[in-house]
């Protein structure tokens, strides 16, 4: 009898008690606090793949400066108080050099919080909200904003004179705030603002919504929802007969996936991204190879657009890593965010370089529209492959 | 436009009333709380999802979503006979571990990703002279209505119907009456089996998928059970209905950040003026 209890002890202890994890000295562990379920899994899970890309493309390399590189993930399921868990348990337990990750601003926020608290980097892999940077963080820096989907948003509105629009926003902080800044510009730049309208995620009926903002028929109907948002608006613009001259949707029309889920439905919809294939910084095409080369190895198909923020993010670390190994300095956290200020990298997606409150420098959307079930650039002009076709018919004329 | 968006709120209230009332029923008859509810709605979603994507005709998901939530009813039946006391406090972290679960294995079979189904069969515009709706919202409405109904009937009048409906009004006097309650509460999982499972390929033709939609269709059904007042299968169509046109009005003449509020207003109101629900004394007692 006793020897059976104390065979079971031993299974059990063998079973619970975590073996230890073989550490190199030499290893440098980056996290990243990504939404890999909830309501943003999908947006999350594109950028952990960027990340997942960068880290794995330098392993390939050597590592930094000879030294592995090893990715921690926490996900936060899309939820502010996991975000910050996550943030507290990468910062404490797994003692990461730096954080990154992130696809909204009320997740971006409470993470950037901790990492000041522990004085370790962030790098968001998405945020918008200019509040995130007015705080003149010290160990903030992101890579996106929001002059990069306003700019080119209006200026292409104003170029194909449209005179009136209508925007339905998600009420997440950056989608709010990118709604009142797109009004204000397109307003200055003598565009009628007909409608503004805020919806919460998870909305299953925009039906109501869609008819109020589209009453007077504006020129473009701006959403600035999210990819299922998006999904749900077109099938239900549709079926409702509500034909505005341009739908244009800020975030999440560039996934594949909307194009085999909607068909033909997709056709002269208009969407931002950051990046596609083709379509680099100059200079940047053999690192752009490089990452396709590095995304296929690893997942074994092709990546979306939003992947590359998550590539882009990592990389700012890693080279800011590099520099500091190869400055003779003692990799630490403080040391390393002296570094990531002074980036100056020029990636595929964009030219990463940083202001004093952690804003790039240079951030901008590319506009596409669906043809034929393929993404068209057609903004800016310098790198359009086609068109803009406005207006689009309306839905019995196709 | 008041007429469009009272049918646009009718039209989304229906099938409001068809994804809860499988909730109210075996909720009335068993009291398990099933956190699950939405969860297993998703069961039929996914299989039909699966089908159209692998060029399987859409109907045919219908009988594969029955049998599987058939199967699915019978398990958690049996198990839950097996729940000890504290009874309601058991069944609720039950079944909250499956919904757990069910998210899980959604997560791992289909990934995190937001699908929809745009079926060409189901596009599309039929002009009702005053506005328009699309052949896929009115399929859904007539047969929201018509399993409603037939539902309705079934338990009012028919035999077994009836000794359904007196376990749950009190399960104690239907067992001094003779009214084999185990075996009701068998019937009412299974009929409540059939109508998740006729819900959920419906559930991805008018909303978006992913693995925790099932929080959103638990949610509904207990507010519109709430609302309606417990195991009151035929009154569940208009508290379906009322939702659904205070939703469509609440989202044009307001705006959408007021829907929630309004909704929860209502709800507060209802349990401090009518607690027994809002038909409290109209039939089906």
């Amino acid at each position: 009898m006793l020897s059976k209890i104390t065979s079971f002890l031993l299974v059990l202890l063998l079973t619970i008690v975590p073996v230890a994890r073989p550490a190199s000295a030499q290893e440098i562990v980056i996290g990243e606090v990504a939404s890999l379920s909830g309501r943003f899994a999908k947006p999350g899970g594109s950028i952990h793949e960027g990340v997942e890309t960068a880290v794995h493309q330098i392993n390939l390399a050597g590592g930094v400066g000879g030294h592995p590189v090893r990715l921690v993930t926490r996900d936060d399921g899309g939820d502010p108080q996991k975000a910050i868990e996550a943030a507290e348990s990468l910062c404490l337990k797994e003692k990461v050099i730096a954080l990154t990750g992130g696809y909204v601003d009320s997740l971006v926020g409470p993470v950037a919080e901790v990492a000041e608290k522990y004085k370790v980097p962030y790098v968001a892999a998405a945020s918008l909200q200019s509040k995130l940077t007015q705080l003149n963080r010290k160990y903030f820096f992101r890579i996106s904003n929001l002059e990069g989907y306003v700019n080119p948003m209006t200026q292409l509105i104003g170029s194909i004179g449209a005179e009136s629009v209508a925007v339905v926003h998600s009420t997440t902080p950056g989608a709010t705030e990118l709604a009142a800044l797109l009004t204000k510009h397109a307003g200055s730049g003598g565009i009628s603002i007909i409608a503004v309208e805020t919806f919460k995620p998870g909305t299953s009926d925009f039906t109501p919504m869609l008819l109020k903002t589209t009453r007077e028929g504006p020129d473009i109907l701006i959403s600035l929802g999210f990819f299922q948002d998006n999904l749900l608006m077109v099938k239900q613009m549709k079926e409702n007969g509500i034909s505005p001259g341009l739908f244009i949707g800020a975030f999440g029309l560039e996934y594949q996936a909307l194009i085999d889920d909607l068909g033909a439905d997709t056709d002269y919809l208009v969407g931002t991204t950051a990046w596609e294939e083709g379509i680099n910084v100059a200079g940047t095409e053999k690192m752009a190879t490089a990452y396709l080369s590095a995304f296929r190895d690893k997942f074994g198909r092709e990546p979306e657009p939003l992947t590359m923020h998550g590539y882009s993010s990592a990389m700012v670390i890693i080279d800011a890593l590099d520099r500091l190994i190869g400055s003779g300095a003692t990799p630490g956290r403080e040391a390393l965010s002296g570094f990531i200020r002074q980036t100056d990298l020029p990636l595929p997606m964009e030219r990463i370089k940083f202001d004093d409150s952690g804003e790039p420098l240079y951030y901008t959307r590319y506009i596409f529209q669906i043809k034929n079930g393929r993404r068209m650039v057609i903004f800016p002009p310098e790198a359009a492959t086609s068109r803009v076709e406005f207006p689009a018919p309306p839905w019995d004329k196709r | 436009m008041f007429l469009r968006l009272l049918f646009l709120g009718f039209s989304l209230g229906t099938f409001y009333a068809l994804v809860s009332l499988g909730f109210s029923l075996v909720f009335g008859v068993t009291r398990i709380f099933n956190l699950a509810y939405g969860e297993l709605i998703l069961i039929g979603a996914y299989v039909a999802y699966w089908f159209v994507r692998n060029g399987l005709p859409f109907v045919a998901a219908f009988p594969v979503s029955i049998a599987l939530l058939l199967v699915a009813g019978w398990i958690m039946t049996h198990l839950g006979f097996r729940i000890r006391q504290p009874y309601v406090l058991n069944s609720l972290l039950g079944t909250l571990g499956l919904a757990i679960i069910l998210q899980n294995l959604y997560g791992s079979l289909f990934g995190g990703d937001y699908h929809l189904l745009n079926l060409p069969s189901l596009s599309g515009r039929i002009d009702l002279g005053l506005f328009f709706v699309s052949p896929g919202k009115f399929a859904v409405m007539v047969t929201s209505l018509t399993l409603i109904i037939v539902t309705h009937v079934f338990m009012t009048y028919t035999d077994t119907g009836l000794r359904i409906r007196a376990t749950v009004q009190n399960r104690e006097a239907a067992l001094l009456s003779g009214v084999d309650v185990r075996r009701m509460s068998f019937l009412a999982n299974f009929l409540g089996a059939a109508l998740v499972g006729m819900a959920g390929p419906l559930f991805v033709t008018v909303h978006y998928l992913y693995p925790l939609a099932g929080i959103e269709i638990t949610l509904l059904a207990i507010l519109i059970t709430i609302l309606v007042g417990v195991g009151r299968t035929g009154a569940v169509i208009i508290g379906g209905i009322v939702l659904g046109i205070m939703e469509s009005l609440t989202a044009y003449y307001l705006g959408g950040e007021w829907q929630e509020f309004l909704i929860a207003l209502a709800l507060i109101l209802m349990l401090i003026i009518r607690p027994t629900g809002l038909l409290h004394g109209h039939g089906e007692e």
